[in-house]
């Protein structure tokens, strides 16, 4: 059985143990996971809290069907389009709360890349911010399937169960988003090219 | 397979995503077709290009967070949950609660009666009612006296009321009286409060002295000491110490007189004062004395015969929570003997009695000493405070 799924088991049976260990194993590829999704660092930190917590308050009712990273993120994908669906509601809060954490974010992004030369680091942050705004601009079935494929490095059978659609569905979403995203950053393909 | 179903089959073969079979036919294909070949190096090359994705900044461990969080959480579980149901039955009590206090401070329907001199008739007639004794008295119970008697009571202790003669008093909600004819005077000690309501309008007052007087198509009042206020249909008025005041049910209240003479109704105080004291008692065997005390209050001397009577003028009465009788008091009178008493003008006198044979059980006696008779101008019974005693 899948080491995940045994400490899985261990917490239906209230192990705060066991869950500290899933947690600290899935916390990073989960905010990643919203990260990549368009959320801001601050935000991405406490969606991963909640999905958490959510796993922990339905800890009862989970069965070991399939892996855990594949329940794990199908609760992550649910919450973050509950939470999408409420920023379309809500649009100006969710403005005035983004404008709020635009600094801190800007902050973050200058740690992280604090390593490389100043050169390099422009160009691989304005590419870096191109991709990352194309990725934004796609709707949110070409988003999830494009984040999870690319980012998570999830198999097309893994990213069907979690978005419970077939197989061919997530293929052929591929297909659409890899055009998309070419078209969008066709300049930045062709500089590369040359 | 076509070029469009090829490059539809590109992306995912790129990735490792589709089965060996199609793999090689894609192979084959790519092979002989430039432009699918083309296609799949710009796919290549654009995977790559994600890459350049900026970095996901470093993680902060946010488990003690999500620790407290399912901390708080268990505890909440623990309590009792509140449902819809318990909310209605919260309301329901609270209302109740609510209704009840309401009963207890605006609708109070006991009223506590001690009657202290002179008889009265009750309407319902309560269980017991003693003099001296307190009782306690329904909303709408009805007091009266007859043609030339005279009675005198406290109403929730404070609140000093006579009864002239012909009078009846109906008790309504606290602190309300009404007059429904006669006369009655009012003294009222700190803290005391009533409202006589008559058909012609009410009094209000607190700590005074008055006398209210129902007659059949007027009311009268006169205030003896401090101030009351009248209040009628037809207007209000403040009536102070020595003022008459009449009013009707057609016109606005009068005074009359506004230099009364300070002297309460005769029928009001008795000229003598009873009131009784332990001398001793022993625990065992039970052994009681008690002193009886007279005060002359009149400005004459007064002469009592309180033994040579055929019908005891003296009495005392006995109450304990088996049992309630009078005895004479010459039965229980140890000192200074039986001949007649002369007490001077504002003078005392004491009686020492041996209560002992009375007492037959442990607990809570009252006793109440008691006079009937005519003394100068006035006629009818006082009797003197109770007095508790408790045998252990």
């Amino acid at each position: 059985m899948d080491h995940d799924i045994d400490l899985m088991l261990k917490v239906k049976e209230n192990d705060l143990d066991a869950f500290e260990k899933l947690y600290q194993h899935y916390q990073k590829p989960l905010s990643n996971f919203f990260y990549r999704l368009g959320c801001d660092y601050e935000t991405s930190q406490d969606y991963t809290q909640e999905v958490f917590f959510r796993l922990w308050k339905a800890r009862n009712r989970y069965k070991p069907q399939a892996k855990f990273t594949t329940y794990l993120f199908q609760i992550a994908k649910n919450y973050w389009l509950n939470q999408k669906d409420k920023k379309k509601r809500r649009p100006y809060l969710h403005y005035l709360y983004s404008r709020l954490k635009e600094d801190q974010q800007k902050k973050i992004e200058q740690l992280a890349d604090n390593q490389k030369l100043p050169e390099e680091k422009a160009m691989q942050a304005e590419l870096g911010q191109k991709i990352q705004e194309a990725v934004n601009s796609l709707p949110a079935k070409y988003r999830l399937v494009f984040v999870l494929s690319h980012m998570e490095g999830m198999r097309y059978r893994e990213i069907a169960q979690i978005l419970d659609i077939p197989e061919g569905t997530v293929k052929s979403r591929m297909h659409i988003t890899e055009q998309k995203l070419r078209n969008k950053l066709a300049r930045y393909l062709d500089g590369e090219n040359r | 397979m076509n070029c469009r179903n090829i490059q539809k089959s590109l992306v995912a073969d790129a990735q490792d995503e589709v089965d060996p079979a199609t793999s090689r036919v894609i192979g084959e294909h790519i092979i002989q077709c430039r432009t699918c070949q083309r296609k799949k190096e710009e796919i290549i090359h654009h995977l790559r290009l994600y890459r350049h994705l900026p970095a996901y900044p470093p993680n902060t461990n946010n488990w003690p967070g999500l620790l407290s969080r399912i901390q708080q959480s268990s505890e909440r579980k623990t309590r009792v949950p509140l449902y819809p149901a318990f909310y209605g039955v919260g309301a329901l009590l609270v209302l109740c609660f609510f209704f009840a206090l309401i009963y207890l401070f605006t609708n109070k329907t006991h009223w506590d009666l001690q009657i202290v001199q002179g008889n009265l008739h009750f309407s319902p007639v309560p269980p017991e009612s003693f003099p001296n004794l307190p009782i306690s008295l329904k909303k709408g119970s009805k007091l009266k006296t007859g043609s030339g008697e005279t009675a005198k009571c406290y109403f929730q202790k404070n609140n000093m009321v006579a009864f002239g003669g012909n009078t009846l008093v109906e008790l309504d909600t606290m602190p309300r009286l009404i007059l429904h004819k006669g006369e009655i005077f009012v003294r009222s000690r700190e803290g005391g409060q009533l409202v006589i309501q008559t058909g012609h309008g009410e009094i209000y007052m607190k700590s005074t002295a008055f006398s209210v007087t129902r007659l059949s198509h007027s009311t009268r009042l006169k205030v003896y000491k401090g101030s009351v206020h009248f209040r009628s249909k037809h207007g209000n008025v403040i009536a102070r110490e020595g003022h008459m005041l009449t009013t009707n049910a057609d016109t606005r209240p009068t005074i009359l007189r506004n230099d009364m003479k300070q002297e309460y109704p005769w029928w009001t105080e008795a000229p003598v004062f009873l009131a009784l004291r332990i001398a001793w008692q022993n625990k065992s065997p039970h052994q009681l004395h008690l002193n009886l005390l007279l005060k002359n209050k009149s400005k004459t001397p007064i002469t009592l015969h309180p033994f040579s009577q055929i019908v005891p003028r003296f009495s005392l009465h006995i109450k304990n929570k088996e049992k309630s009788y009078t005895i004479p008091l010459r039965s229980v009178v140890i000192s200074p003997g039986d001949s007649p008493v002369e007490i001077p003008a504002a003078g005392n006198y004491i009686w020492q009695c041996d209560l002992s044979p009375e007492i037959d059980s442990i607990g809570r006696y009252y006793f109440t000493a008691i006079y009937s008779g005519k003394l100068d101008k006035w006629k009818g019974v006082v009797a003197s405070p109770p007095l508790r005693v408790e045998i252990k």
